[in-house]
């Protein structure tokens, strides 16, 4: 038969528990601890990366757009129209599905704008 | 196609165009911001780390900046998520079972908050312990608060606990520490828990709150500079309860629960020192205490005192003015200290506790709280023992046994000692039946007067158990001489007895011969360094029967209890190193020196009416005071001892008092004498010196010296005892006597006897001369001759120059008379006179002789030329019978007023 352990044993066994959760807990960030430096700095060029990204891609748009919107301006009836602004729901993934679509939506542009200024010659 | 359709579709184409390059700018913004978020919550991160998540968790700044950056309390979410899911068993499981146990293990005021025991006394037994006491509460580290669970500690019966703090932190400390002891005082009946405050830096002593239970001694504080005496304390406590636990071979807990009380109350020391660990001798005492104080039920609650590990301690550290650590919940567990109760509570609290205290003790002690509940039942087997008087409402014990088989008692004039052994006399008569405790006792110098434990003229009764009362035995050292020559003789019976039942102590003896009277003897002798005061054999023979008495009474249950009210006591043992030895019980009176150990001066604070009771040969940790209740007013111990006399036979014990001349009508041996009585012979036992009478040469006796009443009273005592022993048809007397002014003595002796029916011839005057012829008859003549050298112009006379004088015919009676059945009795006032009636030679014709104010150098020829030990002293007589004395021997001649009396 094993004897009843005394309390204050029992209650250093119930402290245990916390321990043990402590020591799991302590181990599981210690890991995350040791990897947070390399992950930082991952992080960092990911983000530098991200933001001349974005830069190329928003100086690329801007030029785009000037010539597109000088194509436009050749049409005698075009009104103002607004240069393109970043839109908050546009999938950061899907950037380069974004940028596949860009000339097929300036070729259509393109073909709509020659038919409606025809016959004149859209150069 | 119209035109304007043409235009409106490149216008939607152109919006669409848009749209496509708002998506591309949109995603590309997107992938920068979400890159930039990675990198501030991974540096988030960091600095959660950096801070600790424990600290994090109140730190404003970071707080801050989750509020105004949702990535960032995400980062913390995810943290406390991966967490909890961590604790969640802590939580399910062991968070509950902490607070289940500890509502189990420390009910009431063990565990429960003040507010629902402070003030109130409690009235637990004590039977039942708590095993664990609530100090504090808990709180695992990155917890929320609604986690905090109880801090206990276990404590009574099972072990110690440590404070250490750091600065700014003693204020919570010494809060913990008091609510954790009015815990303590308040969870049982008030008076079982004593606390004990030292403090190296307060003499005022610390936990003021706790001081209005001082008055009621629950609360004692020490002398900063007085640790010594606190240890010595404690482990002499230690030890009694430990030597009682053998002795009664159960535990003091099982004796609690035995009794349905806790019989020893718990002894909680509360030390505050410096955090400087204590001198060697003192650190090592801590220890041990630490180690073997649980199961005597003494506890250590240390503040910023180091102590070894080896010892059941649990330690509270703080690491802050308010934060501990604790090794009953180990790292990661922030501790904190209850809130303490308001200040006025707690000394009103301390205060209900005093009082009712105070009202259960029903006020001072009293002789009546010594004394059992059912008188003379208790058995002497073992021991002998006995409350003697109170510490702190508790009674403080003496123990007369193998361990402390004598004692030594000192206290100067007016210091109590008197009071003190009527306490232990008066407690150990209560408990010992006659037959099982008898009393032997003698006081020197008329410190403590016995008397009246002897019947006397208004109270006839005695004290039971006392077979031997001497008192005023100032000049009659042969008395105290006579006592120990009786143990040592009572010693030797014993020795037999226990070797004829092949066993070796009182106990097994009485055990092999149950139906024997063995009952302890206790022998007290006041002003003992008398025995010593002189260089002769007196002092010799007492010091080798005294150092015999005190080695082997141990074994035969003969205690000694050696009282002296001056230093001159305890030197008196200089050069008997054994017998002071043996006395491991000691007794100091306030102001005693050298009854305890040099550097043992509890005696000195002592305050009046208090003793110190030592069962450690004086050492100090043996130090028990006790206040010794008024035993000797009237109303105390002659109370009881009426109350014993009527309730115990026993035959009235035998007083010596130097002070009286014994009657010879009270004589035991003049009521059947056996010879001729000549006086008192100074013994234990009523017995009385008597010279043999044969009809044989030598059998005459002299009596020598001037003291008139005295040789009176010899020779007086002689005549009568004779006359006793011989009827009127046996003997005849002649009383010869030439001193005018001693006529009436003579004739008041002859008057008695002749009331006797014995034929008495007088002679005053010139008839002396003719003397007497032998007598041819069995009747046998005595012939007691008052004042020989008077009748020497009588005895001178030769009326011519071939006739023998008197002194040639009284030469011849004495020569030849004892053979013929005529013995003389005669008194010379001067030794010259004496050698000058006997003449060369004529020495061995008188076979006894008493001597009065003779020097002893004088009588050196009368005993063989033995130096004979003896100064002149009123009333005392010495004397010597060449047949059966090696050495005279000292007789006090009686008071023969009575025994003359002729009644009508």
């Amino acid at each position: 038969m094993t004897a009843i352990p005394d309390p204050a044993s029992r209650y250093k066994a119930f402290l245990g528990l916390a321990h043990e959760a402590a020591e799991g807990f302590r181990e599981e960030e210690a890991a995350r601890a040791a990897k947070l430096g390399s992950r930082i700095h991952e992080a960092g060029r990911a983000a530098e990366s991200a933001r001349k990204s974005e830069k190329a891609v928003t100086e690329e748009i801007n030029d785009w757009w000037r010539e597109v919107h000088g194509r436009m301006n050749k049409a005698k009836w075009s009104g103002p129209s607004p240069r393109p602004v970043a839109d908050p729901e546009a999938d950061p993934d899907a950037l380069d599905d974004y940028l596949a679509d860009i000339m097929p939506a300036t070729a259509a542009f393109d073909s709509a704008l020659r038919k409606a200024i025809w016959p004149r010659k859209v150069q | 196609m119209a035109k304007g359709e043409r235009k409106r579709r490149a216008e939607a184409a152109l919006a669409e165009l848009r749209k496509v390059l708002g998506l591309a700018l949109g995603a590309a913004r997107g992938a920068r911001e979400r890159a930039e978020t990675t990198v501030r919550q991974l540096e988030f991160e960091r600095d959660l780390r950096v801070k600790g998540l424990g600290a994090a968790a109140g730190d404003r700044e970071l707080g801050e900046r989750m509020a105004d950056d949702p990535a960032l309390r995400q980062v913390w979410d995810e943290i406390t998520a991966r967490r909890d899911a961590r604790y969640a068993r802590w939580r399910t499981d062991g968070l509950v079972g902490v607070h289940r146990l500890v509502n189990d293990e420390a009910p009431g005021a063990a565990g429960e908050p003040w507010q629902t025991w402070l003030g109130q006394a409690g009235v637990d037994p004590g039977v039942v312990v708590p095993r664990l006491w609530r100090i504090g509460s808990g709180l695992v580290e990155q917890s929320a608060p609604e986690d905090a669970f109880p801090l206990a500690v276990p404590l009574l019966d099972h072990g110690h606990l440590r404070v250490n703090t750091v600065p700014g932190a003693r204020p919570a400390a010494d809060a913990m520490v008091e609510a954790l002891v009015l815990r303590l005082l308040s969870a049982f009946a008030p008076g079982l828990v004593r606390v004990h405050l030292w403090d190296v830096g307060h003499l005022t002593g610390p936990l003021p709150g706790l001081q209005p239970l001082t008055t009621a001694g629950l609360v004692v504080v020490h002398d900063p500079t007085r640790l010594d005496d606190l240890l010595a304390q404690l482990a002499g406590h230690i030890r009694r309860v430990h030597a009682a636990a053998l002795r009664d071979q159960q535990s003091l807990r099982e004796a609690s629960a035995a009794a349905g009380r806790r019989v020893e109350p718990w002894r909680v020391a509360v030390l505050f020192g410096n955090g400087e660990r204590l001198p060697d001798e003192q650190y090592q005492e801590l220890n041990r205490i630490a180690r073997t104080g649980p199961e005597s039920g003494v506890h250590l609650v240390l503040v910023d005192m180091p102590l070894t590990a080896n010892s059941p301690v649990e330690t509270v550290t703080f690491t802050g003015p308010e934060e501990a650590t604790s090794s009953m919940t180990g790292p990661g567990v922030v501790v904190t200290p209850d809130p303490p109760p308001p200040a006025s509570l707690v000394n009103l609290g301390a205060t209900t506790i005093a009082a009712e205290v105070l009202v259960r003790r029903g006020g001072p002690r009293q002789f009546a709280d010594l004394l059992p509940d059912t008188l003379g039942t208790a058995s002497s087997v073992d021991e002998l023992r006995t409350p003697v008087g109170f510490h702190e409402g508790d009674p403080v014990e003496v123990v007369l046994g193998d361990a402390t088989p004598h004692a030594l008692v000192a206290g100067p004039s007016g210091s109590g000692k008197t009071n003190f052994l009527y306490a232990m006399l008066g407690g150990l008569a209560a408990r010992y039946a006659p037959s099982e405790l008898e009393l032997y006792l003698l006081d020197f110098k008329e410190g403590v007067s016995f008397a009246g434990l002897t019947p006397g003229r208004k109270d006839p009764s005695w004290l039971p158990q006392a077979r031997l009362v001497g008192v005023n035995v100032n000049t009659d050292r042969e008395f105290g001489l006579a006592l120990l020559r009786f143990l040592t003789e009572e010693l030797a019976r014993r020795a037999e007895a226990a070797k004829r039942q092949e066993v070796t102590k009182l106990s097994e003896l009485r055990q092999a011969d149950p139906g024997g009277h063995w009952p302890r003897i206790v022998a007290v002798i006041d002003e003992f360094q008398a025995l010593f005061a002189g260089r002769d054999q007196i002092t010799q023979q007492a010091a080798a029967l005294l150092e015999d008495v005190a080695r082997r009474g141990r074994s035969q249950g003969i205690h000694l209890v050696l009282a002296s009210q001056d230093i001159a006591g305890i030197e008196a043992f200089w050069g008997k190193p054994a017998v002071y030895d043996q006395c491991t019980l000691r007794i100091a009176m306030p102001k005693a020196k050298r009854v305890l150990v040099e550097e043992n001066t509890a005696a000195l604070s002592l305050p009046r009416w208090h003793a110190v009771v030592n069962h450690e040969s004086g050492v100090a940790h043996g130090n028990e005071v006790a206040h010794v209740p008024d035993s000797s007013s009237r109303g105390t111990f002659d109370k009881l001892q009426r109350d014993l006399w009527a309730l115990l036979n026993s035959p009235t014990p035998r007083l010596f008092d130097g002070a009286h001349q014994p009657e010879l009508a009270g004589a035991a041996d003049y009521a059947a004498p056996r010879g001729a009585v000549l006086g008192q012979v100074i013994e234990v036992h009523d017995r009385s010196a008597a010279f043999r009478i044969e009809p044989v040469p030598g059998r005459n006796l002299a009596v020598i010296g001037t003291a008139t009443k005295d040789a009176l009273a010899v020779l007086e005592s002689a005549a009568l005892s004779l006359g006793r022993v011989y009827g009127p048809s046996e003997c005849e007397f002649q009383l010869w006597c030439p001193v005018k002014a001693l006529n009436h003595h003579a004739e008041a002796l002859a008057t008695r006897l002749r009331v006797d029916g014995h034929d008495v011839e007088e002679r005053y005057g010139e008839d002396i001369a003719e003397l007497t012829e032998p007598s041819s008859l069995d009747r046998r003549r005595f012939v007691f001759f008052f004042a020989v050298d008077a009748a020497a112009h009588l005895l001178e006379h030769k009326p011519d120059p071939f006739t023998e004088s008197g002194f040639d015919r009284l030469r011849g009676l004495l020569k030849k008379g004892p053979s013929g059945n005529v013995h003389t009795f005669g008194w010379w006032r001067g030794m010259g006179r004496f050698k000058e009636t006997l003449g060369f030679g004529g020495m061995d014709d008188i076979g006894g002789w008493v001597a009065l104010d003779v020097q002893g150098g004088e009588l050196n020829t009368l005993a063989g030329g033995q130096i004979v030990d003896w100064s002149p002293r009123p009333h005392r007589a010495v004397f010597f019978d060449r047949t059966t004395h090696s050495l005279p021997e000292v007789l006090i001649p009686f008071d023969t007023t009575t025994a003359l009396e002729v009644r009508p």
